[in-house]
């Protein structure tokens, strides 16, 4: 597993948002198997050089979402929960239709975008 | 001689608080810090020479006991040099979007088995020869608890010295305790510490094998060189005893001696993991 976590502290999403969100991505699409150790609470807020209770906070929340379980001595694994990619993907392109509307856009004018991207 | 080797451990703490600073300033950021921590380590080695050869000089009572420690001392002083290098000098994290490996790291992931095999190797040998001249130690002439071989058949007695009985071996245990408690601490430094500037998950995973190889290289060294002198003295002993020696001395004491040589090869594949990657 070579996965890793972006954070971006400039951003107006807060950082624990932005790790709990990208875990979220992570599992719900199979990146993160079943199973699958996540690194300790102050490994993860060093390596990203932000505090131990950001990252805390996102592993609590993503518990409390059944996504992860951590148990004394084990620590945190990811949960037994089938990956939904089309889920992922699904409401990532609400939310880009979403967000390109309420800017203005029209919607031959995102297809257009998206097509582009490619 | 003896301010100048007691002070140079101090001048060399310094030295690395003033390298912190720098390594904290701009510039050339990689080379910065690779510079830095290797600069820290070099200092660690230099203080540590300094630290073993003042516990030669100080020892009070010319009993042999601070060259006995010499070894474990030099270890000690080095690791906290390394610790401190991995804590300190690596530098936090830049402005900007921040990367992290979601692998949990372990310390045996990252511990080269060349040097970590003779790491288990020397100090299990350690503890079985210690316990082995602590048990069979008696006193001195001056009446020193564990200083000396003797045996006594057929009215015939005999004793030779220094053997490292309980008179070396209980400040011995202490060091070593210390100088493997600190190498644990500076093992897991290594393995937890954060990325600094070095972006690239496969170079951060050779700098922690790197950083890995030191520990474990000062460890070696300090163990196995302690190892050669005790392995040394005690074979010497239960050979220097042919008068009464009881039987398992002569098997035991050539044994020792061949120990003695293995560990020196040990010592040196320890000091040669430490310079290579210094």
């Amino acid at each position: 597993m070579s996965t890793e976590l972006v954070v971006d502290l400039s951003s107006t999403t807060p950082p624990y948002e932005q790790i709990r969100e990208r875990l979220r991505d992570l599992i719900q699409v199979g990146q993160l198997a079943p199973g699958a150790r996540l690194p300790p609470v102050r490994q993860l807020a060093g390596d990203l050089g932000v505090a131990p209770g950001t990252v805390a906070r996102a592993y609590k929340e993503l518990e409390e979402e059944h996504l992860l379980v951590t148990r004394r001595g084990a620590g945190t694994t990811v949960a037994r929960v089938p990956a939904d990619r089309a889920a992922v993907l699904k409401a990532r392109a609400e939310a880009y239709v979403a967000h390109g509307r309420s800017l203005g856009f029209s919607d031959a004018e995102l297809r257009t975008a998206l097509d582009a991207a490619f | 001689m003896t301010l100048f080797l007691l002070a140079l451990p101090l001048a060399a703490l310094v030295a690395v608080g003033a390298l912190t600073r720098l390594a904290r300033r701009g510039g050339s950021l990689h080379l910065r810090e690779h510079g830095m921590v290797t600069a820290a380590r070099g200092l660690g080695i230099l203080a540590g020479v300094a630290s073993a050869g003042a516990a030669v000089s100080l020892e009070p009572e010319a009993s042999g006991r601070g060259a006995a420690l010499a070894p474990a001392v030099f270890g000690l002083v080095a690791l906290l040099f390394v610790v401190v290098a991995e804590t300190l000098v690596r530098p936090v994290p830049v402005a900007g979007p921040r990367r992290a490996s979601l692998v949990s790291r372990r310390v045996r992931d990252y511990a080269p088995r060349s040097i970590a095999v003779p790491v288990v190797v020397a100090c299990a040998s350690l503890t079985l020869v210690l316990t082995l001249t602590t048990l069979t130690a008696s006193d001195d002439d001056l009446g020193r608890p564990g200083r000396f071989f003797r045996c006594t058949a057929d009215g015939v007695s005999a004793a030779h010295g220094p053997y490292p009985g309980i008179f070396y071996s209980a400040p011995l245990a202490v060091v070593l305790v210390l100088l493997m408690a600190l190498a644990g601490a500076a093992a897991h430094r290594v393995v937890r510490r954060p990325r600094g500037y070095e972006r690239g998950a496969v170079t951060d995973t050779v700098l922690r094998r790197r950083s890995l190889k030191v520990v474990l290289g000062a460890l070696l060294l300090a163990l196995c060189a302690t190892l050669a002198g005790v392995a040394l003295l005690a074979g010497a002993a239960l050979r220097g005893v042919q008068e009464c020696a009881p039987l398992w001395a002569e098997p035991v004491g050539d044994s020792l001696l061949v120990l003695a040589a293995l560990a020196v090869l040990g010592a040196l594949w320890g000091l040669w993991a430490v310079l290579s990657e210094g």
